[in-house]
């Protein structure tokens, strides 16, 4: 949040705290505090385009949007959503059995709590997104007004989603969270739950799988930003806040606390939809990776998946546009892995020796294979004892030795494999001086 | 082998010519033996689980068992006070397995006051079931349960064994993840139930509170079997635990075979400081007399140190024939908390089976884990309550077989109290578990929990005791909470399970450590005390034998120290300190009451060195230690300022001591709280009031509310203490009414109850009494 945004929350802070609380306003004051049907929350109004809504279990707030086809999450049309097929979908979640998954069986959901768990934490604002028929993404937004009004929420959550005809959940860590979290809260309402028994499509971990280590980090906002090139606006409430922001609209009634977290939800749900688009269509290849780290996260995937040949095309393209940096090294060494793999270490010796040069501690493990390949394959052991000694020189300028558990096993390793390549130099002196000479 | 006769008067001999050797006093006694009496099986009970039971050689049940268990069947919520061994576990698991076979989704909640406990029940029980044949689940969920098993547990387990603290913060908070177990509890066991005092049993009480609102709230309504050592008044500590009216099952059916008894008081070795042989020696002394004649024994040694340093000296014993065969398992075996599970069931097994001969544990193994019985039992020092000291005892003795108890005195006052009156320890049990559910402070943090838990309306608000509505009061205005209508809902995202603990911290206390070489640990000191006893250059007494502080480390909690034979002692008086920060009330009077909040400092500043015959002071040192601070409430009580002029300064002094200690011994019945949460301090004149000061401070900091109550009801304090005092059958005083007397012919019972009778007359004219 930059200074700007900051100051910005502060001044609507200090507006909100400034007045007077609800029950003491006069009678007929008109503000964004409009009667509501539905009583429980007199005087709190209707925000945001949110109407009143009844239900089995009394009134809450619900708003419909429809995007039209054609609309985009970032630079990512959301009606590509129409085009992913099962297998493009199970290569993002292997283990889920997504057979016969048609699009518009894809349920994008997000909640907003008033914390992380225990039965004092509840849902106040519940977004889901659907591809219709038409090509619109429509997305559904629920909110209590306050926490006497969840059970309805919930009611109308699953009046809607329909849980019986089985949809897909799309989610961001939702299987650790949302799906749980829903159900214990309708366990609360002692309604029946059923959110974790649905298949679940959970993009924090197709995420990490592609992007672990190469952004700032993997939460939606950081994500979002690097696939699909989505701005929060300038007053956004990072997710932190979020509880504090509903406990102040708890405790003042003004409709203006509640605009930034409606919004937070939108956008984290439609983001949802333009990364399971963009993500999708990536790993099937039918859209390009735009730049070197892109095409290496997907390679990260299809190589996970036993894609081979396209990850070995994406790496082949990266550590050709990307410029030196952890990201290119990690390219180079998949690449290589990869054609060690295939048998052609010969074609993956010029990438280890690139990456002997690099600064990174991945220096010694290239080195090591350079060894291995110098010693087997080429039999050069004056080589494979030079690469040897450049990697026990590395490990042994690391303050502390070689990292990790099995660093002083690597050191041992490594002084084994230098004595035998230097017997087997020696060795080859020897014969080479009592040999005959050609004629 | 059994303890029969022949060896058991072997075994007497014996310790006769240990007790000969190491002088002191040996009062031996002898309880009777007594049948066993056996009652018939409930009709309601399955002949499935009757027949698994006489396949485990239990063909009928003790008479308390066979009641018990007809309780259990019908419903009925009940208290079973029974000793250790008794068989108390068919008490309650019965009725389970019988509900399990009636309906396979009922659940039972098994409460444990410990972790260890409760895997104990955990393996007894897996014993029980598979027997049975009945599929019957049963888990431990507390700390150690591993996330990938807590799943299972609260989905699949038909019984949960778990502590208070993990159902108060890792159970209720999550209830919802636990509906099967709420929508089908039958039962609920509390055993151990009377180390549910004080402070922590008016915790677990409101925790019970709430785990019977969560039933409501899934439409269980389960029956409550508690199991308690003998207390006084197990019905209503039942009754206030769990807000249930329980029938009482009393009258054991065990067998017990004849049980001799031993109080051994040590000879005096320094008679100026009073000091007694080390209770450590006497009890290693007679641990090997009993190991030499082959009888399987526990030891009882009080602190963890004690533990080891006994197991130590009695296995340096033994070296010689264990070198000769090194193949032989160990005989002597330690056990405490800090050994690993593994390696306590493998004492256990050891123990049961006859390979291990000599335990030395702390109270671990008093409570109710499976070892069997054993030939003796020795403590090392009085374990403090009359129900721990049974306990203790009843560890030895195999159902009808002879057995040997040896208690073995310290010198602190109580240790002698109790060696000296045994009518104290075997007569009827004068011992309370007091708990105060409705502790206002005590309540507060628990109507937090509840509302997190679930949103609370009037009608619930009112079942969470007298003192809710106050607390949830202040809750509101905190803003912790949301009013919306008629209930109120949790609203923050703070966790108040988490921040709330049933039990008060482990004291620290400062291990003293032999410099040898080789180093060792020899004991350890609680951190006041160490104050006075471990300062740089003190001379340490421990275990008979005199040790020099060459330095302490207050920072480390350690002392190091070296034996020496000197002709001098070290005396350093502890200044505790009690400065009244603020008086929140007062009542005046000729025995004025009033209360407020104060700092409670201890400092150490000098020490003198006393000869130890003459006790003619031959130097003195500087103690450089920092001041300890508590900050607490307090509740005190003023003397007429004149008194000193009339009675002389000692005697005022004698009588402000014995008034305060008869005061701090009836407020916990009053407070129905437990003894540990109230201390006391007196001051002849105190700087805040300016006269005669007895200061009642609460130990637990912040305080607990428990001064202000002794505040509002000081007209029935006193009126408590007169009566004590008035028939208290001890000429002298006795640590249950004015203390054991400092000095002989001082009075101090008389001018107590003359210190009473003045607040009779509490009016405005203060009496001066007749005498002095």
């Amino acid at each position: 949040m930059d200074d700007e945004t900051r100051h910005r929350l502060r001044e609507l802070i200090a507006s909100i705290e400034r007045r007077a609380a609800p029950r003491s306003r006069p009678a007929g004051a008109r503000d964004s505090r409009v009667a509501a049907p539905g009583g429980a929350a007199a005087g709190i109004g209707i925000v945001a385009g949110h109407e009143r809504r009844e239900t089995a279990a009394g009134w809450c707030s619900y708003r419909e949007v429809r995007r039209a086809p054609g609309a985009l999450a970032g630079r990512q049309p959301l009606d590509a959503l129409a085009s992913l097929a099962p297998g493009m979908l199970s290569l993002l979640t292997p283990d889920e059995d997504l057979d016969g998954v048609a699009p518009g069986d894809l349920l994008f959901l997000d909640i907003e709590t008033t914390g992380l768990g225990g039965a004092g934490a509840m849902t106040f604002l519940v977004a889901t997104a659907r591809l219709e028929g038409d090509g619109a993404f429509v997305l559904r937004q629920y909110l209590a007004l306050s926490p006497a009004e969840e059970s309805a929420l919930l009611v109308a959550l699953v009046e809607d989603v329909r849980l019986d005809c089985d949809p897909v959940l799309v989610t961001y860590n939702g299987r650790g969270f949302d799906a749980p979290m829903l159900d214990s809260r309708m366990t609360m309402h002692r309604q029946r739950g059923g959110f974790e028994a649905l298949r679940h499509i959970d993009l924090l971990t197709v995420a990490r799988t592609l992007y672990r280590g190469l952004l700032r980090s993997c939460r939606l906002a950081d994500v979002e930003s690097a696939v699909l090139g989505i701005t929060r606006p300038g007053d956004e409430v990072p997710g932190a806040e979020v509880p504090a922001w509903y406990f102040r609209f708890l405790r003042s009634g003004d409709g203006r606390c509640l605009l930034p977290l409606i919004r937070h939800n939108e956008i984290d749900v439609v983001a949802l939809g333009g990364l399971l688009a963009r993500l999708g269509a990536l790993a099937a290849g039918v859209e390009r990776p735009a730049h070197g780290i892109e095409g290496l996260a997907v390679a990260r995937l299809l190589g996970r998946r036993g894609r081979a040949a396209e990850a070995v095309a994406l790496l082949e393209h990266a550590v050709g546009v990307l410029a030196p940096s952890h990201a290119r090294d990690e390219a180079l060494a998949r690449l290589a892995a990869h054609r060690k793999r295939a048998g052609r270490r010969d074609l993956a010796a010029p990438l280890w020796a690139e990456l002997a040069a690099c600064p990174g501690y991945a220096r010694v493990h290239a080195q090591i294979e350079l060894a291995k390949y110098y010693e087997h394959e080429r039999r050069d052991y004056a080589a494979a004892a030079s690469a040897v000694a450049a990697a026990l020189a590395v490990v042994d300028a690391r303050p502390g030795g070689a990292p990790g558990a099995g660093g002083e096993h690597r050191r041992a390793a490594l002084a084994h494999r230098q004595s035998r390549v230097l017997r087997k130099a020696s060795c080859r002196e020897v014969t080479a001086a009592v040999e005959p000479g050609p004629g | 082998m059994r303890l029969d006769s022949t060896r058991l008067e072997a075994a007497t001999r014996a310790l006769e010519v240990t007790f000969a050797r190491l002088g002191g006093t040996a009062d031996w006694r002898t309880l009777p033996a007594r049948p066993a009496r056996h009652g018939a099986w409930p009709d309601a009970l399955d002949a499935r689980i009757v027949d698994a039971l006489a396949r485990r050689g239990i063909a009928r049940p003790y008479t308390h068992q066979s009641a018990a268990i007809a309780n259990g069947l019908a419903g009925r919520d009940q208290v079973i006070v029974t000793p250790t061994a008794s068989g108390k576990t068919l008490c309650y698991t019965a009725p389970v397995l019988q509900a399990v076979l009636d309906d396979p989704a009922a659940r039972a909640l098994y409460l444990f006051p410990t972790k260890a406990l409760a895997q104990d029940q955990l393996h007894e029980l897996h014993g029980l079931v598979t027997e049975a044949g009945i599929d019957v689940k049963t888990f431990t969920y507390d700390g150690d349960t591993s996330p990938n098993a807590r799943r299972a547990v609260r989905t699949a387990g038909h019984v949960v064994i778990t502590n208070p603290d993990m159902l108060h913060a890792g159970i209720l908070p999550h209830h919802t993840k636990w509906v099967r177990l709420f929508e089908n509890l039958r039962y609920i066991v509390i055993d151990e139930m009377h180390t549910y005092r004080g402070v922590f049993g008016s915790h677990v009480a409101n925790v019970i509170r709430r785990l019977l609102r969560v039933c409501r709230f899934y439409g269980s309504h389960p029956t409550f079997i508690c199991c308690s050592a003998t207390i006084a008044n197990p019905v209503a500590l039942a009754e206030a635990l769990t807000g249930r009216t329980v029938e009482l099952v009393a009258g054991d059916g065990a067998p017990r075979g004849e049980r001799t008894v031993v109080l051994y008081n040590p000879p005096v070795v320094n008679a100026q400081l009073g000091i007694r042989a080390g209770v450590i020696a006497s009890a290693t002394a007679v641990a090997e007399t009993l190991q030499r004649a082959d009888v399987q024994t526990i030891v009882f040694a009080g602190s963890r140190t004690n533990v080891e340093l006994i197991t130590q000296y009695l296995r340096d014993d033994r070296r010689g024939p264990r070198l000769r065969d090194p193949a032989a398992p160990e005989a002597v075996r330690g056990y405490r908390s800090g050994y690993l599970p593994g390696e306590r069931r493998a004492i256990e097994a050891g123990l049961r089976e006859g390979e291990v001969r000599t335990v030395v544990s702390t109270n671990a193994l008093e409570l109710g884990v499976d070892i069997g019985g054993l030939d003796a039992a020795v403590l090392a020092g009085y374990p403090g309550t009359v129900a721990s000291f049974r306990q203790q005892m009843g560890r030895a003795g195999r159902r009808a077989d002879c057995s040997l108890a040896v208690f073995t005195a310290g010198s602190s006052p109580l240790d002698q109290y109790a060696v000296t009156h045994p009518d104290y320890l075997f007569g009827e049990s004068v011992e309370a578990g007091l708990i105060n559910a409705d502790n206002p402070p005590i309540v507060g943090d628990h109507v937090k929990c509840a509302v997190f838990e679930l949103p609370l309306d009037a009608e619930e608000l009112a079942a969470l005791g007298p003192g809710a509505a106050g607390a949830l009061e202040a809750l509101t205005e905190s803003g912790l909470v949301h009013r919306g209508g008629a209930r109120t809902y949790w609203a923050s995202e703070a966790y108040p399970a988490q921040e709330i603990s049933l039990r008060r911290g482990a004291e620290q206390n400062v291990v003293v450590v032999e410099q040898g070489p080789p180093p060792r640990v020899i004991g350890e000191v609680d951190r006041p005390s160490a104050m006075t006893l471990l300062h740089d250059e003190a001379i340490y007494m421990h275990d008979g034998r005199q040790y020099h502080v060459d330095r302490l480390d207050w920072e480390e909690l350690k002392a190091y120290v070296r034996p020496v034979d000197v002709d001098y002692y070290t005396d350093a008086q502890l200044a505790v300190d009690l400065k009244v920060l603020e008086q929140w009330d007062v009542r005046p009077g000729a025995l004025g009451a009033a209360h407020g909040e104060v700092a409670v400092t201890y400092l150490a500043t000098l020490f003198k060195k006393l000869k130890l015959d003459t006790r003619e002071n031959i130097g003195w040192g500087k103690i450089r230690l920092p001041q300890d601070d508590l900050h607490t409430e307090a509740f005190w009580v003023t003397l007429p300022g004149e008194l000193a002029a009339r009675w002389g300064t000692s005697a005022v002094e004698g009588a402000l001591a014995g008034l305060g200690q008869l005061l701090v011994n009836v407020a916990p019945v009053l407070l129905m709280c437990d003894p540990r949460d109230l201390k006391l301090s007196t001051q002849v004149r105190a700087p805040h009031t300016g006269r005669p000061t007895a200061f009642l401070w609460e130990s637990v900091p912040g305080g607990v509310g428990f001064s202000e109550h002794l505040f509002t009801h000081a007209p029935e304090l006193f009126a408590l203490a007169r009566v004590i005092v008035a028939t208290c059958p001890c000429h002298e005083g006795c640590p249950g009414c004015v203390g054991p007397p400092a000095a002989p012919g001082v009075g101090v019972k008389r001018l107590a109850a003359e210190l009473l009778a003045l607040a009779e007359t509490a009016s405005a004219s203060a009496r001066m009494p007749a005498s002095a």
